[in-house]
């Protein structure tokens, strides 16, 4: 009887090891080269075309005061006129919005010793887009990219330290504690509402 | 590729484990550490009781050491055809007449994990000695168990190279390196052990490992400790199936005591 339960146990224990032999196989399925760089959200207002717009607003809101003046005391002929400033008033209120969102097109980015061009699409609209996650080289602690938004090419430096981090398994490269070291647009505003924002904490506002 | 023989070769080892225990019992033969065997004698029927012969002994009983054992972890080979790991590990031990005894254990471990960081190559290699106290108890003729405490440690390496993928700027690759690694823990075990042939014996040990300290690093930290397994497990048990010689001590078998 006793043998017996030696038996089993060895029977409990010999299965347990097999048990570990084969767990140890297990296959990793999501292990390989991790497409998890580092980005900086960036938000563009198109100042100069505000402007613009707001000029434009203006004056055709003047002129909409004034042709409804003129119906007011009874000349109904400007009545079709009233009717396209009405519609140019809305169109320019739509622009006028737009910028302030910072809803903008960008044609096409490149980096300096980047390998290809970037291109932003709005995956369901194919439009334009309110922020814009710029990768950030993870070679050095600066990335120089170049911006072309309606046939204007800006470039703009990022400057920035970098950190190895460890997330989910995956060894990672992180940016943090970014300013702008140069730019060719009017200016620019990094926002950081911490002592220290990693990258994808941080927003850098381009004004143009 | 290797997992198939892996398979195989543990298969093999439990059914030795296993053949181990059923071969003492056939014709009733029974050899035991008392070195008394008891041999039923064809020709004169009925004489069980009777005939019991104590064959031999060289054990002296005055001894403080009785014996002295040799121990090869068969599971550990296993690992060689493993892609992912190859471990080795041996073991020396002396026991004393009140059962106690004191052992010795050594060993290589590499360990390859795929999971350890996902976008890494990594490993971590080394050697590893425990040294440790055990109480035995002779549980059935060629049956121990036994109950013991170890210190054991650690010495060795890691290194990896893992690698970023970014389409915009080139993938980032890099590599670490870290030499000189030590770490240490205590262990509590149980076991139990069956004569197998002669004085060989075949057993298993379950461990308790407590990590007492290791060289830690952030953010990527050491994965596998030589000896002692995943540092994430501050607690963490372990199994051995080990084959031992005895020395010192001459066990009777049918072979050699008829």
């Amino acid at each position: 009887m006793k043998n017996n339960n030696i038996l089993y146990l060895f029977l409990f224990f010999g299965l347990m090891a097999l048990v570990e032999l084969s767990g140890g196989c297990e296959e990793c399925k999501d292990c390989g080269i991790a497409y998890k760089e580092s980005v900086v959200n960036m938000k563009f207002f198109n100042i100069d075309s505000l402007n613009k717009v707001n000029i434009a607003l203006v004056e055709v809101e003047d002129s909409l005061a004034k042709v409804n003046e003129e119906i007011d005391n009874g000349n109904t002929d400007l009545i079709e006129i009233k009717t396209e400033l009405e519609i140019q008033k809305a169109s320019l209120e739509a622009t006028q919005k737009d910028i302030t969102q910072g809803k903008i097109k960008i044609e096409e980015v490149t980096g300096l010793n980047a390998l290809q061009p970037l291109y932003f699409r709005d995956s369901t609209t194919n439009d334009s887009l309110t922020v814009f996650p710029f990768p950030l080289s993870m070679h050095t602690n600066t990335s120089t990219l170049h911006i072309e938004i309606d046939n204007r090419l800006d470039t703009l430096t990022v400057d920035y330290l970098r950190a190895e981090d460890v997330s989910n398994n995956f060894i990672l490269i992180r940016a943090y504690d970014l300013s702008v070291g140069s730019s060719t647009y009017d200016s620019t505003k990094v926002i950081c509402n911490k002592d220290s924002c990693l990258s994808h904490e941080t927003t850098i506002y381009v004004y143009f | 590729m290797k997992r198939p023989f892996t398979f195989i070769f543990s298969i093999l080892a439990f059914w030795m484990q296993i053949n181990a225990g059923l071969a003492q019992d056939v014709n009733g033969h029974i050899a035991t550490d008392s070195t008394i065997l008891v041999t039923p004698n064809p020709d004169q029927p009925g004489i069980d009781s009777l005939s019991t012969q104590i064959l031999s002994s060289t054990e002296s009983k005055d001894a403080f050491i009785q014996y002295g054992e040799v121990i090869l972890d068969y599971l550990k080979l296993f690992t060689i055809p493993l892609s992912s790991e190859d471990k080795a590990e041996v073991g020396v031990g002396i026991y004393s007449r009140n059962n106690f005894g004191i052992n010795v254990e050594g060993g290589y471990g590499a360990k390859y994990p795929e999971q350890a960081y996902k976008n890494a190559e990594y490993v971590s290699k080394g050697y590893y000695g425990r040294v440790g106290l055990n109480y035995l108890y002779k549980y059935a003729p060629g049956v121990h168990i036994y109950i013991g405490a170890k210190y054991g440690k650690s010495f060795y390496e890691d290194e990896g190279t893992y690698e970023i993928g970014s389409d915009f700027w080139g993938n980032y690759k890099d590599t670490f390196h870290r030499t000189g690694l030590q770490a240490d823990w205590f262990e509590v075990i149980l076991g139990s052990e069956r004569q197998w042939k002669g004085n060989f014996y075949l057993g298993f040990q379950a461990r308790l490992r407590m990590l007492r300290d290791y060289d830690t690093f952030q953010p990527i930290e050491v994965y596998f400790i030589p000896g002692y397994g995943r540092t994430m497990y501050k607690t963490t048990p372990a199994l051995n199936l080990y084959i031992k010689y005895i020395i010192g001590r001459k066990i009777i078998t049918d072979e050699s005591g008829s």
